[in-house]
Parts: C-alpha cells; structure tokens; sequence
C-alpha cells in the first residue's frame, strides 16, 4: 500500500497556524529556513560582531564593549610595531604562494592531462596533500626541515648542495620561504584539479586544427590552451588568493611567527592579540583590515560565479 | 477529535520551522545551575569536580590517574572527580576560550604565571583565605608559595604543588676526555665559557644547544639576564618598570657565543630536537629543565650524560616557575567551589603531589614531601636538581609580562641575536615599547 500523506490529527490551533503558513508566495522561504539560518547565526552574525568589536575595546574578561571609533586602527597603523612588518609579509606570503601554486598547477595538470601510464594512480596521488590535515601536514614538515635528523638537509649534503645543516624555520633568511613551500605543497592539489577539469573542456579537436595550422607545442598552449583556461584559471587564481592571505595553521605550528616577526602574519597577529593578550577588540580591528584587503579578490570572484552562472 | 491530513507540504513547513526553532535553541545562552544545586542532600547524586591536568610524562599520567582513582574510590559517593588530560601546546588556548565561554573546568592545572594572570583578570577564584585555613602555608616551600601571591594586590589564586629547576645538561664523555670536571656544585659564567671553548668544534659539534624558537627563547634566556641582576620587570602594586639594562652582558655573552666563539650552535633557532642531539653528541651541552632527563636517557640509553647547574654570575638564578591547581570562577556558578577545593587538597597533599611529581621528573613544593630519598639520590641527578631549587626564580607576576614577552622580548631578542639589531636598539626597544605595555595595564 503506498500513501501520498500522513494520517495524523491536528489540534484546530496548529490547523489554523498551517492554513496561515501555507501562502504560496512564503512557503518557499521555509524551506530555506533550516540553510539560512545557520549561515545568519555562524557567519552574519560573527562578522557583523567582528566588525562591532573592532570599534571597541572588548577584553575577553571586561567584556566592555564601548565604541571608542577608530582608535584601534588609528593604534595599528601608527603605534603598533609589528603590523606594517606583518602586512609586507603578508604580501610577499601571499603573491609567492599564489603564482607558485598556479604554474606548478598549470603544468602538473597538464601532465596528468596527457596519455601517460599510471596516470589514474598520479592523479590520485597529486590530491594527498588536500586531504591531509594542516596541522598533521605542519607537524610532518616540520621533521623534514629539522637540522639534523631532516629529510631536507640529508638530501640536500648528499648531493652536494649544502655542506652544513640549515636550520630552514629558524634562519630568518629562510623561514618564511620554508613555510611558503609547506602552504604551496597544501594549496597545489586544489590548482591541480580545477586546472585539469579546465584542460578537459577544452575540445581536442582545436588541438588538431592548431597542429593543421603549423602550430608548435608552444604555439598550442600559448594561443589554445592557456585562453581556454582563462576562466578556470581565474577562480582558481582567486580563491587561493583569499586562502593563501588567510592562512593561519600550518604557519603558527612551524615557526608561530619567528624567528624574530619573520614569518608573523596578520592571521598569527590576530590570534596573539586575542588568545594570548585577550584583546579581542584590538584582534577584530587586525581582522577588519584583512577583511578590507581581501574584498576585492572577494569581489571578483563573486562576479565571476556570477558570470559562470549566467 | 477532528482529524486532519497533514500534507507533505505541511509537513516540510513544520519541520523547517522546528529545525530554526533547534537552531536557535542551541544558541541560545545555558542557564547556570543555582549555586548549591548540585550539593547532596539526602541520597542526591554526589556532585562532579573537572579536573583538568597538563601532566604528559608517563608516569605523571599514571599517578594523576591513580591520584583520581583513589579520590573517587574513597569520596566518590559524594564527590566524583573527573579526569581531563590537557597538554602544555594547547593549554592557553583552551584556557582562555574557556573561560571566556564561562566553562572552564573545575581545577585547573598550570604555572603560576598564568594563575596571575587569570586570576586578576577574573577567570580564577581567589584562594588566598582557603590556603591560609588549609595548612598549606606551613608546609609548603616558602619560595614556591611566594611565586603564587599576585604582586599586585596580594592575592593567592593557586596552589603551587610542584616545580622544576632550568639545568644544564653536560657530554660527561667529553667533559672528562678534555680534562675538566664536572661543576656539580655549580659554575661561574667564567668557568663556563673557557670550557665551552674547548668543547665546541664546528661544524662536527658545538659547545651548547638551547631552544630558541619563538616561543621558548625568552624560557631559555631570561635566566642568565636574572643572573646579571636585572629583574626584566620588576615591581609591587601599580609600580612596575622594565629593568633590562643590567641584561646587556647576558645579551652580549649569547650573541658572542653564536657569533664569536661559535660555542652556540645556529640550529638552536630552530631546533626543537636539539635534547635528542646532545644525546647523538652533537652538542656537548643542552641547556633545559630537570624534566627532560627521562628524554635524553631513553633516546640514547648508553649516553653518559649528567646534568649541572646553570653557570651563574653576579647572582645564583635558574629559570623555575610552580605549576599549580587553581579553581576556576566558573565553579561558583556550579556550585562546586567547595568540592573543588577538597580535590584540590587531596591532589596536593604529601603523597599524590610526591608521585606526580616523581612522574614528571620534577619535585612537589611541600618541604617534607621532598626529603623522599626519591628526590634526594645522586641517581639521575636528582641531589644536583634538588640543590638548584634554592635559586629558582619565576617570571614576573604581572598581567603585562605575556603581552611584553610574546611580543617584545622573545622576538627581539631572536632579531639581535640574528644579527637584526643591535644591542643598543634591542635595549631601547624593550625599555620604550615594554613601558608602553606596562602603562597600558596598569590604567
């Protein structure tokens, strides 16, 4: 026997509730209810606190939340000693991480792309870094760059290169450029697979008519390639931007920050400021400013879903 | 009874608005038990006490175990207390969200430091008036009950149950193969460097290793800043100062001995395996805690090694800061203040503080407790470590001192001694920014 609808008696007040709730025009926005607000409670609402809190001088214990306008800003970017060292890195953290991961990506798809034998086993292998935790991944690094009994250094004197152990995370020459490998090492299966789902769109019949045409390799990936990838490329470029300038975890487990402020990020800035100094007001005002510098990647990429939607 | 079909329509309508009705039901703020509900009262389930523990070594763990163990079976009708393993990487962070979150466990585990710190800000109960009623004060080591009064007002927000002492660990080998002798009743600064000198030889092996990574540098370093007088900051009530000026020798000997002398090894900046190095004999010294020395027997079980005081120069200090329990200001909302504080005592008296203790290699703070022969044996080292307890110093008990050295001190100090500043800048910089810190507190 099958049935369309639940015998089950109603109290007459619930029935009126129902009638009421049944317009055709709102019923849609119930179904909506149990997505929306989730999102308006864990996300709208710590953002436009977040965005409160910057304007006071909220302690995790006074919980004061008076406004005192832009005193916190006015404190970070005339006072605090460490924010313009910390946004330069920021920077250089991000930009490095991002046109890194975007040509290796670019040419490990590429490769994965192509008729080679194993090629389903690589392409699997090429998304381990996305699935291991950061902070499994952070810790796993952080042996490899140790100076004695790292695989790094063990490597690099056996084939000559150095004659003495480094000590990667702790030389202020070369930290931040260890972490940059351990982020770009994170972020490069993501490249990988949003570039190889672009290559796979593009028809191999454009290849051939190339070819037909005396196009080179180059010439095929200079003029067929790389502007059918635009698009893809785009979203891909875009998001690891907002990541790569947000990350936090793997950064904080290897150096947190040193030597000295050489690998101190806004994100590490912001977690000091409000986990080990409580000054969650002064933290949320750091977190604005990143906020700010990240609304225009924000932005675009916003559009361009939009577009692609379209 | 009137009976209506409820319509598939109807039925998703009812369970979106049940859903968001959850929803907002479990942001909604808990409500706190009434104080006192929790109190057995006439066969009333006994009341549970959190006790939240950062012990780690095995043997801590297992006598932290049995300590709690033994609690629940002789009380445990009336009291339970509840085992929550934490761990030193995580504490602050968990510490803090908890007790701005309003649950912070029962008893909590920790340094005196934090204990201030929380403490004035209000995240612990003070027990100043519960350990001057307990016998606490008379049998517990002056100096380690003195590390837990708040300089600031006088307060007591913790019982300090156990400590450890900053040591110098020594290649005993290599000390006897090059003549010297082992400075088991203690060491001057200038009888250390010469030595040092001698026993470095890069880049095969270097005189010392210490940890310098971003958050240990100011724990390795501070006490041979405290040994050339300087207090770093000092003071009582609302007058306090950043004192580093005395320090510029402590600051010159570390610099000279990367940069000069190569005695220190450069991997220290980066090393959190240096403890195992020694034991491979790629340094002759490591510098660190009584605590590690189950570590370095373990990792190379043949080593000869022996452990050594700090050198000392104008004043005898070594880097020794209490750990304690301390009630969290969350329990009187619980109404378990009471039955915290009976936990608290059972954990710190002779016996389970002396096992833990033992557990993690360092000594409980009751002075009878540490006439065990455990902790007075010349096996391991333990009659050198016991010595140096005398010249234990703790960081300064003021709110500022994390602010001034996650901040300041530690990474300055990692710049100066990367060659990024000089010493002059260094010392200007900590004496103009720290004020600042400490100006921002004390309003």
């Amino acid at each position: 026997m099958s049935t369309k609808s639940l015998s089950v008696p109603m109290p007459e007040g619930l029935e009126r509730l129902s009638r009421r709730l049944s317009n055709r025009h709102i019923t849609p926005y119930y179904y909506l209810l149990p997505t929306v607000i989730p999102l308006l409670l864990l996300t709208v609402y710590p953002l436009l606190r977040g965005i409160y809190l910057a304007f006071t001088q909220y302690n995790l214990y006074n919980k004061d939340t008076t406004l005192v306008g832009t005193l916190n800003f006015i404190e970070l970017t005339t006072n605090d000693t460490l924010f313009w060292g910390a946004l330069a890195n920021n920077i250089i953290w991000t930009v490095g991480i991002v046109v890194i991961t975007y040509v290796l990506g670019l040419f490990t798809s590429i490769a994965l792309n192509e008729n080679i034998p194993l090629r389903g086993l690589f392409r699997g292998l090429a998304l381990i870094p996305w699935v291991c935790p950061a902070v499994v991944a952070a810790l796993t690094w952080r042996w490899i760059f140790d100076p004695h009994f790292g695989m790094l250094n063990y490597a690099l004197m056996e084939i000559g290169l150095i004659d003495r152990q480094i000590g990667w995370l702790g030389d202020k020459n070369t930290a931040l450029a260890a972490t940059m490998i351990v982020a770009i090492w994170k972020l490069l299966p993501f490249s990988v697979v949003m570039l190889l789902a672009g290559l796979q769109t593009v028809p191999e019949e454009l290849y051939e008519a190339g070819a037909i045409d005396g196009a080179g390799v180059l010439g095929r990936f200079r003029y067929i390639t790389v502007p059918l990838l635009n698009r893809v490329g785009k979203i891909a470029i875009l998001l690891t931007t907002i990541w790569a300038f947000n990350h936090f975890d793997s950064v904080y487990v290897l150096t947190g920050g040193g030597p000295g402020d050489t690998t101190m990020l806004l994100s590490i800035m912001s977690y000091l400021n409000a986990f080990r100094f409580f000054k969650i007001g002064y933290a949320s005002a750091v977190g604005v400013i990143m906020l700010i510098l990240l609304l225009l990647p924000i932005t675009l990429y916003t559009r361009q879903v939009l577009e692609d939607v379209e | 009874m009137n009976e209506t079909r409820l319509s598939r329509r109807n039925f998703l309508q009812m369970a979106g608005l049940s859903a968001a009705g959850v929803a907002l039901a479990a942001c909604a703020a808990p409500v706190a038990p009434q104080e006192g509900a929790g109190d057995m009262e006439g066969g009333a389930e006994p009341q549970t006490v959190q006790f939240y523990t950062l012990v780690w070594q095995p043997g801590a763990v297992e006598a932290a175990q049995a300590a709690i163990d033994g609690w629940n079976a002789e009380h445990g009708s009336r009291i339970t207390a509840e085992y929550i393993q934490g761990g030193w990487g995580q504490a602050r962070d968990y510490l803090t969200t908890s007790i701005a979150g309003g649950v912070t466990p029962d008893i909590v585990h920790g340094i005196t430091a934090w204990a201030n710190e929380y403490g004035t800000q209000g995240g612990y109960l003070d027990l100043t008036e519960l350990i001057n009623n307990s016998g606490l004060v008379e049998t517990t080591h002056p100096k380690a009950l003195d590390a837990a009064v708040s300089p600031l007002d006088g307060k007591i927000f913790s019982v300090p149950w156990c400590w450890e002492v900053g040591t110098m660990y020594v290649n005993a080998d290599r000390f006897h193969e090059a003549g010297f002798e082992l400075p088991l009743d203690g060491w001057t600064w200038d009888d250390f460097i010469p030595a040092a000198k001698e026993l470095t030889s890069p880049p095969e092996y270097y005189g010392l290793a210490a940890n310098l990574t971003a958050t240990q540098t100011t724990e390795d370093i501070i006490a041979w800043m405290w040994q050339t007088g300087a207090e770093v900051m000092g003071g009582s009530g609302q007058n306090w100062e950043i004192d580093v000026q005395p320090a510029r020798e402590a600051l010159q000997l570390w610099h000279d001995m990367l940069w000069v002398d190569e005695i220190l090894s450069q991997e220290s900046f980066g090393g959190s395996n240096t403890l195992e190095a020694f034991g491979l004999g790629i340094y002759t010294m490591r510098q660190t805690g009584c605590w590690a020395r189950r570590i370095v027997m373990e990792a190379e079980p043949e080593f000869e090694w022996h452990m050594v005081p700090l050198p000392h120069y104008k004043r005898h200090a070594n880097s020794s800061e209490p750990q304690t329990w301390s009630v969290a200001t969350d329990s009187t909302g619980r109404g378990t203040v009471d039955a915290a504080w009976e936990v608290v005592l059972w954990l710190s008296n002779d016996e389970n503080s002396s096992a833990i203790a033992y557990g993690d290699w360092l000594f409980p703070t009751s002075v009878k407790a540490m006439e065990d022969p455990r902790f007075t044996t010349t096996e391991h080292s333990w009659d050198v470590a016991l010595r140096e307890v005398e010249h234990g110093v703790g960081y300064p008990k003021h709110p500022a001192w994390a602010e001034f050295d996650d901040r300041l001190l530690g990474p300055n100090i990692q710049k100066y001694l990367q060659n990024e500043m000089t010493l002059d800048e260094l010392i200007d910089l900590l004496e103009v920014e720290g004020t600042k810190i400490l100006q921002e507190y004390q309003v």
